[in-house]
């Protein structure tokens, strides 16, 4: 039994430690600002770290990472609060472009590729409907298009045979419009309508197999920034003054701390059962993640007081990563509830 | 033992109805019910102002003499309760809530002709200084210096979390004028004009991109000696006045109650899921009935506090727990009310107001943009006017005798 980091597994997370260094607020909120709220420099920098590539199989020129390897990237990221979509535009399509043409630009960071997996009304439910496809073309409606309006491509699930199936379509194609919005997280998502788009497809791979995959690592990156949060939160009150002594020597506060303590560590051993027990529920190990997360947020921002509500500090920003990535493919009570029907 | 009210209070609630019913204009309607923060913005709040001033309805608070009207506890307690169910917009509480009673209580007849006709007239905006950065739930730690010179004080300092002082003109402040003694007795409480080269307003936008808080510094700002309220040292006496003035009647539960009112309904007709409305989902169901439940409780809670005022004997020890109840009570509700949505709930517009012809475009609809950011701004409700933590060593002490 070990569960240390293998050599590998150090340098990716040193490296995400590296590319994240000095990635302050100030320039999270410029790199949120430029078109599509991604800036494009950092994420071929992000790519060209091989951490894109690692999501893809050696036979399409990735790196063949495993599920380990990937966790400890998104567990990474969300310590350092990065704010390029590792998950959404690089995971996620490194997976589904499996044996793909376009997986060589993703891979490289010069294309970035969205899911368009939601459609307007069908909450969290996966089969398409909305959206179909017919003679090679798609047309219908997505939403919550996470990275929308940054794409150079999108990944669509679409009805076609009364099954979903996946397909590319060019993002900047007449037939497609992109309607951006913005999301918790500071993110810009879209609204993308298909006119009879042109797309390729359909895709081989087993999207439920990647969902479950993606659920894993927006649990990592839960997980990562609980950590943090937690880590900020107890060097705060450490060194925060209030009737005459750091507010850490309240015993209501210590006890809280505790309990952050326990949730903290309980999410980082849910993980890692998820990587190391074959056939674990991803589905309802992320809805525990996500909830522990959510109460060590509210606790964060509740011990930092009026500076934890401020947009200048990260405890807020990292709240908001939580509650978006919470509800990623499903959300923790619909998640729990399908965990209890199925046991 | 019964809980109804007497047949004069229904006459008057009658009226108070028939009263919302013809003022509340759709423009005023749709400007409350599409503020997801604490506080109204002044476009919205003077004409609602104008409208009650008129009718002699707004400072309810203020003694009759004062401008007044003059109502029982239950009166009050009954326009308040109409006020959330009809969906009107807040008030300016800050001078009419907070700073107006001090000055009826403590103010000179002078204060009084100055100060009190222009918060009813609308022409006195106020804020409140109160936090600084070194002090927040410690209040009695505040360094904001005020020096006589002459017939005037010379302030110097910064405050924190002023709601709204970029909309302001003048702030009500806990200063210090004595460093030397013990820190409680060293501090005023000086009014002080916003609109003057010594006072700053730098903004601080929450995580819920609103703009309602503020840092408000003070170099070498001046305000005339008339403007302490009491006198020297009294600042801590009035600070608490001030507060034990808010906690006297409170009438909190019947807006959660609207607010759950319009979640189920919001459940029936405009969020969906695999099984139709959501509204049949067991998680949103299950958790709203469990919130309807504590939410009717607190308002009998509220009544028992209402019915030892309506015979003048003193309220209750439950008092100490409206705050507590009510902000945890609405965070909940607000934490619901995102995840009715799903990912509609997940939307957070960066622009304001979300109400109006600058109301940017929403996804999915209205009250699925509004929740997200209602959401993140009332995580303040257990930090703002004495956090959570604060609240409960005040009742395990006062109350418990712990």
């Amino acid at each position: 039994m070990n569960f240390d980091l293998d050599e590998n597994q150090e340098l990716f997370k040193a490296a995400v430690e590296r590319f994240c260094q000095g990635q302050d607020v100030a320039a999270r909120r410029a790199a949120r600002a430029l078109p599509g709220g991604i800036d494009r420099a950092r994420w071929k920098e992000l790519a060209e770290l091989g951490l894109i590539g690692l999501a893809a199989g050696e036979d399409d020129g990735g790196m063949g990472g495993s599920h380990g390897d990937l966790a400890v990237v998104a567990q990474a990221l969300g310590h350092a609060q990065a704010v390029e979509p590792w998950l959404e535009c690089g995971f996620i399509p490194a997976r589904l472009l499996a044996g793909s043409a376009h997986l060589e630009g993703v891979i490289a960071g010069e294309t970035i590729a969205a899911f368009a997996f939601a459609e307007p009304g069908r909450r969290f439910v996966l089969e398409a409907s909305g959206v179909k496809a017919r003679g090679g073309k798609l047309s219908g409606t997505k939403q919550f298009v996470l990275a929308g309006g940054a794409a150079d491509i999108f990944v669509v699930t679409a009805e076609e045979d009364g099954k979903t199936a996946l397909y590319v379509v060019d993002a900047k194609a007449p037939e497609v419009e992109v309607r951006p919005y913005p999301v918790a997280d500071g993110g810009v998502a879209a609204i993308v309508t298909f006119h009879d788009a042109v797309a390729e497809g359909p895709l081989t791979v087993d999207l439920g197999a990647v969902i479950d995959e993606a659920r894993l690592m927006a649990a990592a990156e839960m997980v990562g920034i609980a950590q943090r949060l937690f880590a900020d939160t107890l060097e705060y009150i450490k060194t925060r003054e209030q009737f005459g002594q750091p507010i850490g020597r309240f015993q209501v506060l210590q006890h809280r701390m505790v309990d952050a303590y326990a949730r903290v560590e309980s999410v980082q051993s849910a993980i890692l059962r998820a990587l190391l027990k074959p056939g674990a529920p991803m589905a309802a190990i992320k809805a525990h993640v996500a909830e522990n997360a959510i109460w060590v947020g509210h606790q964060a921002v509740q011990l930092h007081g009026g500076m934890g509500m401020s947009d200048e500090l990260g405890i807020g920003h990292g709240l908001k990563r939580i509650v978006l990535l919470s509800k990623l493919f499903g959300d923790p009570a619909s998640d729990i509830l399908d965990y209890a029907r199925a046991a | 033992m019964d809980m109804d009210f007497s047949p004069e209070d229904l006459a008057f609630q009658k009226e108070v109805r028939a009263f919302l019913d013809d003022k509340l204009n759709a423009r005023l309607r749709e400007g409350a019910a599409n503020t997801p923060s604490v506080f109204t913005e002044p476009d919205i709040t003077r004409e609602w102002q104008a409208i009650l001033a008129e009718k002699g309805w707004l400072a309810t608070s203020w003694p009759v003499e004062d401008g007044g009207p003059g109502w029982t506890p239950t009166q009050k307690y009954i326009f308040e309760k109409e006020c959330a169910i009809a969906g009107a917009p807040s008030l300016p509480i800050l001078g009419l809530r907070l700073v107006g009673p001090v000055i009826c209580h403590f103010g000179t007849p002078e204060q009084k002709a100055r100060f009190l006709p222009r918060i009813i007239s609308g022409e006195d905006y106020w804020c409140q200084g109160y936090s600084e950065p070194g002090a927040g739930s410690d209040l009695a730690a505040v360094k904001t210096r005020a020096e006589r010179v002459g017939d005037k004080y010379v302030v110097n300092g910064s405050k924190i979390w002023t709601t709204h002082a970029h909309h302001a003109n003048w702030i009500f402040a806990l200063v210090r004028t004595d460093p030397t003694v013990q820190k409680q007795r060293g501090i005023s409480f000086l009014l002080i004009p916003m609109e003057q080269p010594g006072v700053s307003v730098s903004p601080i936008v929450t995580m819920a991109n609103d703009h309602e808080v503020n840092a408000t510094f003070f170099d070498n700002a001046e305000t005339p000696a008339d403007n302490l309220i009491g006198e020297e040292g009294q600042g801590w006496t009035i600070a608490k006045f001030l507060l034990e003035n808010e906690r006297g009647g409170s009438c909190a539960a019947p807006a959660l109650l609207a607010k759950l009112d319009r979640i189920e309904r919001w459940a029936r007709e405009e969020a969906s899921g695999t099984n139709g409305a959501m509204i049949h989902d067991p998680n949103i169901s299950q958790r709203l009935a469990r919130l309807r439940l504590e939410a009717q409780a607190f308002e009998v809670t509220e009544l028992r506090i209402l019915a030892e005022l309506a015979k003048g004997r003193p309220a209750g020890p439950q008092t100490s727990l409206v705050k507590l109840t009510s902000s945890n009570l609405r965070q909940q509700i607000d934490e619901l009310a995102v995840d009715l949505f799903g990912y509609d709930g997940l939307q957070l517009p960066v622009t304001r107001p979300l109400y109006g012809n600058e109301a940017p475009e929403f996804v999915g609809s209205r009250a699925a943009q509004l929740s997200m950011p209602a959401y993140l701004n009332g995580r303040a409700y257990t930090i703002f006017g004495g956090s959570d933590e604060v609240q409960k060593t005040i009742i395990a002490k006062q109350v418990l005798g712990l």
